[in-house]
């Protein structure tokens, strides 16, 4: 094939386009990195000390299998040994007093790593699918950059709640989330689309400030057997 | 634990408080327990749990019918009372102590802990409320 000067050109200047595109795109990106502890503001009532009282569903767009879901489910389900050293799900854990560290794992992998619950979310940068297996309470999370926002979206996650009152999640919930950066303020805005128990997607957001380095606290969890299944003595 | 260290703790926790936030990781309290009252239980610590999800200890109280009942208190997780000057020796085995907090739904002898006084040293910690996220 014959190139020409004027091919030549062009194609200098697309090479010179795209490095310069590139470039944007990269100095568009947040830093992330560091350390963040949250901030109670959102939904304060739920998240704090007292928390959410059973059937207590206001703001959640859920549908009729989701309310009988909700209602059917046993407080003391938290106390089963089996389930008492589970951890909040993706689609409730940053609803929670968790402070976190967020650094590159490597070139594709953005590691959120958690102090309560000693949890783990990997945000992959190269698109790569579900590797298959068990659900995991974290789920898969896929990420990319819109300018300077990071959105990940999670799919897979072990069926979970989205508030701590039986509020429930399938495995087929999609999670979206954007990261937005104000100074020292991380803003989640979080998406849950889940048709098989919401009417509309559910949206929330949390935010974090940054924070100095601090060593994580760990977490050993053993379970209690209660002597007769539910706590008390 | 020497009294000196107790009161260290004390002092460290204080301290903590005001960097404290929602304490709640676990399960939502409201759930469990009666969070409009507060009972007062004193007694002997039978034993020590310091673990997750939530530490417990579990406090022989003599009624005034002479019987001894147990009762379980329930505190926030590790991370948090860490945060809040608590350690695996804030508490041991034996102490006599005078425990507020929340009792349990459905007469269930188990509480909450919004406060602990240990007599033999003067040990009083108060932490946690739940209106206001701490």
């Amino acid at each position: 094939m014959r190139i020409t000067q004027r091919s030549r050109h062009a194609l200098a200047a697309g090479i010179g386009l795209a490095a310069l595109l590139a470039v944007n795109v990269a100095t568009a990106q947040q830093d992330f990195s560091g350390y963040w502890e949250p901030l109670i503001h959102e939904d304060a009532r739920y998240r704090g000390g007292e928390g959410a009282h059973k059937g207590d569903y206001s703001g959640i767009p859920l549908n009729a299998e989701g309310r009988r879901v909700a209602d059917a489910w046993d407080p003391d389900e938290y106390y089963l040994p089996e389930l008492q050293c589970a951890p909040h799900g993706a689609a409730y854990i940053m609803r929670g007093p968790v402070r976190f560290h967020l650094d590159h794992e490597d070139d594709d992998t953005l590691l959120m790593r958690m102090e309560l619950q000693e949890q783990e979310r990997r945000f992959y940068f190269d698109g790569r699918a579900w590797p298959g297996g068990d659900l995991q309470w974290q789920g898969h999370s896929t990420a990319r950059w819109d300018g300077e926002t990071l959105t990940v979206v999670t799919t897979h996650m072990r069926p979970r709640y989205l508030r701590r009152n039986g509020v429930p999640h399938s495995e087929n919930a999609v999670m979206t989330e954007h990261y937005v950066r104000h100074g020292d303020y991380l803003t989640v805005i979080a998406i849950v689309e889940d048709p098989q128990y919401l009417t509309a997607p559910f949206v929330r957001s949390s935010t974090f400030v940054r924070t100095d380095p601090f060593e994580f606290i760990p977490y050993p969890c053993e379970p209690i057997i209660w002597p007769n299944g539910v706590p008390g003595v | 634990m020497t009294v000196l260290h107790r009161i260290a703790v004390l002092v460290g926790g204080g301290g903590l408080l005001a960097a404290a936030f929602a304490a709640s990781a676990h399960h939502s309290r409201a759930l469990h327990f009666d969070i409009e009252q507060e009972i007062t239980r004193e007694g002997v610590v039978s034993s020590w749990q310091w673990r997750n999800p939530h530490p417990f200890i579990f406090l022989d109280v003599t009624m005034a019918s002479g019987e001894t009942e147990t009762w379980a208190v329930e505190l926030p997780n590790t991370v948090a009372m860490t945060r809040r000057g608590w350690s695996p020796e804030s508490v041991a085995v034996g102490d006599h102590l005078t425990i507020t907090g929340s009792p349990g739904r459905d007469g269930r002898r188990i509480m909450t802990l919004s406060s602990v006084q240990r007599a033999e040293d003067g040990w009083e910690w108060r932490g946690f409320g739940f209106r206001n996220n701490d």
